[in-house]
């Protein structure tokens, strides 16, 4: 993985001095509030409901298992024993004392990590493929480019204040599993037609208020370009993008108003000037940040390298049919024969989506170094993969995984919900999120019922910024307040996907005793209209659009 | 000025970013309860809410970003708030705070 240079290693210890003295001044009462709000914004420290929160930046969702053992320490130390793995691959703290907030930075940056580009209308941490860099249906690993975003984007004095926050994502792989269409500039890595690799830009996708897929202005990018390309399409958001009006000030507000082609246009004209500036990517350049994520040395097996299915049929195959479901659901090809990836669900009845304690994180630092080479990857879906397992060694990471509680087979089904910190932290919020994921993956623990309504995505979002990705869960549940009450609006047919649309809503607002009751409705009425059980939730809805659906959920309503 | 006949004045305090309510004494309560309470925009011994609002707004080194509510008060005295907001700053985060022990 990335390491920090002598720079990168100054410029974050700087940046938690220069914390530390702003909030001494602000404990001395030099400084206001006001005065402080955008310098602790700009360090990830928010104020939310009931305390502060500070947003670590985790770059493309990787981390080592020293990162995940310093991430535990924090929670410890710091904080109330436990943390949060956000929808943007970040984790959070929720309640952080300000006093400790400088020394918690200086641990951060022991680890070469940071808070920084957390918060505030700058570029945000990019987020990427989980699977990157082992996934079978990659053209090449996306992580050195985000990496190259991440130096050029951090403190670039141009882009400190946009409009509006701006998020990328990246993804190297033909399934597109970053979300990069509903992100302010999604990049694919694409093969062009002599077969080299380049870069298509989706730009001004994003979900919030007004929720849109992000067409492809440029289908090819030569690599080189990469870093001029993308500060042209900023430079003309930075213009051209609204400041008078947060709500119409996202790219995706300007990409529309302009149309796709117009501001394509405007981006290749800004590009003539920069395109062969200082930006433009050497070879060296891009080898340079590749050698950092050097494929690991991976054990070369005597003969034929074990497979999943050589292992199903062997006797070192454990006889609980949990183990099969688990490696059905939860387990991936990889590049690298005899080995996968591994998917462990941060989700379950009895938690709130994505919360880890300190003794999870130390746990899964531990496993990680025995069992994936030392990293870990956070998910946008909350849940963390390992990347790099052997085939032989899933009988006993399952069984001690299954102890920890994170092996639960429950991956792109429905308890695998995304679920944002809603009301019970969220000071946007208008309803909560968390009991309502809770009471929905209660209802559905029965891993067959669960298991018969194939793959079928529920996220939930306590306001419309959507920070949930509401809008594009095949099921999307958004948190409204009705005149002091929590609200909950149910939407079908949303997907970010390589098929990515945005959900609709089904009717009228449910309450919160109300909520998993439609959802339920809404899946009973799924399985008595799809063709097959291959049929899927989202292509059953797509073929018979909402009306039956509408009928189900509200007939006796 | 709210058309609420009850209010209170909260804020989250600098420290700790803890919720806090403006208490008759004019110090900081953690405890909604404890809340000085206003009549239709003044507190029984006559000062105005909007008077101590902007006294609030002073206080930044203790508090941060204060403002007022509506509440009501129950037959047994009891303050209740009108908003799910309100009740969850003054609650706490009850499903997480029962699953991580702090109930
Ligand atoms: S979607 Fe709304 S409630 Fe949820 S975290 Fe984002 S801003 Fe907060």
């Amino acid at each position: 993985m990335y390491q920090y240079n002598e720079f990168d290693q100054k410029i974050v210890r700087q940046r938690a001095a220069q914390f530390g003295d702003q909030v001494r001044r602000r404990l001395s009462g030099e400084v206001t509030e006001n005065e402080f709000k955008p310098l602790r914004l700009q360090n990830g420290l928010y104020m939310q409901l009931h305390a502060y929160m500070l947003r670590v930046a985790i770059p493309y969702g990787l981390l080592s298992s020293a990162q995940l053992r310093k991430l535990a320490h924090i929670a410890r130390t710091y904080d109330r024993d436990y943390a949060h793995f956000t929808t943007r691959q970040n984790i959070q703290y929720n309640w952080p004392k300000l006093q400790d907030v400088p020394k918690i930075l200086e641990e951060l940056a022991e680890v070469e990590m940071h808070a920084i580009q957390t918060s505030g209308n700058c570029i945000r941490n990019i987020t990427s493929d989980p699977f990157a860099g082992v996934a079978r249906d990659e053209i090449e690993d996306p992580r050195p480019y985000c990496e190259l975003l991440r130096q050029w984007s951090t403190f670039h004095p141009e882009f400190a204040y946009l409009p509006r926050k701006f998020k990328f994502a990246v993804t190297g792989a033909e399934e597109d599993r970053a979300a990069i269409q509903v992100h302010d500039i999604g990049i694919r890595l694409v093969r062009g037609e002599d077969g080299t690799v380049g870069l298509a830009f989706y730009v001004g996708g994003g979900l919030g208020r007004t929720p849109f897929v992000a067409p492809c202005i440029q289908p090819f990018v030569p690599k080189a370009h990469l870093l001029t390309y993308s500060e042209a399409i900023l430079r003309v958001y930075n213009r051209l993008g609204r400041r008078d009006n947060m709500y119409k000030a996202r790219i995706k507000i300007l990409v529309k108003s302009m149309g796709a082609e117009a501001f394509a246009h405007a981006v290749e004209e800004e590009w003539q000037y920069i395109k062969d500036g200082p930006l433009q990517l050497r070879e060296q350049d891009i080898a340079r940040v590749k050698s950092y994520f050097q494929e690991p040395e991976y054990p070369v097996f005597q003969g034929t390298a074990p497979t999943v299915e050589s292992l199903m049929l062997s006797k070192e195959k454990p006889s609980d049919p949990a183990f099969s479901a688990w490696v059905d659901n939860n387990v991936v090809g990889h590049r690298k024969p005899g080995y996968v990836a591994v998917s462990l669900s941060m989700k379950r009845e009895t938690l709130p989506p994505g919360d880890v304690t300190d003794n999870h994180l130390d746990a899964l630092a531990d496993l990680a170094d025995r069992y994936s080479m030392g990293e870990a990857v956070v998910t946008h879906r909350q849940n963390v993969v390992f990347p790099n397992v052997q085939v032989a060694l899933l009988p006993p990471l399952w069984e001690e995984l299954t102890q920890l509680g994170f092996a639960t087979p429950n991956l792109q089904r429905l308890t695998d919900v995304i679920a944002c910190p809603g009301l019970d932290f969220c000071n946007l919020a208008n309803a909560r999120s968390i009991p309502v994921a809770m009471r929905i993956t209660e209802r559905f623990q029965d891993l067959e019922k669960l298991y018969e309504l194939g793959q079928v995505t529920l996220n939930i979002s306590g306001c419309i910024n959507a920070c949930g990705h509401h809008h594009v869960g095949n099921l999307g549940v958004l948190g409204i307040d009705k005149l002091g009450v929590e609200h909950y609006q149910l939407m079908l047919g949303g997907s970010s996907a390589n098929d990515a649309s945005i959900g609709k809503i089904l009717g009228k607002a449910f309450t919160e005793h109300e909520i998993a009751d439609a959802v339920e409705k809404a899946l009973l009425c799924y399985i008595g209209l799809r063709t097959s059980p291959q049929e899927s939730f989202l292509a059953t809805y797509r073929r018979v659009g909402a009306q039956p659906f509408k009928d189900a959920v509200y007939g006796d309503h | 000025m709210s058309g609420e006949k009850f209010q209170v004045i909260t804020a989250n305090r600098t420290d700790d970013g803890y919720v806090v309510y403006l208490a008759a004494d004019r110090s900081w309560t953690t405890s909604f309860q404890d809340a000085l309470v206003f009549d239709s925009g003044a507190t029984d011994s006559g000062e105005s809410l909007d008077g101590l609002l902007a006294w609030a707004g002073l206080q930044q080194r203790d508090v941060c970003d204060p403002y007022f509510f509506a509440v009501e008060r129950g037959d047994d005295g009891a303050l209740g708030t009108l908003s799910a907001r309100e009740r969850i700053r003054a609650a706490g985060p009850e499903a997480t705070l029962r699953v991580w022990g702090y109930a």
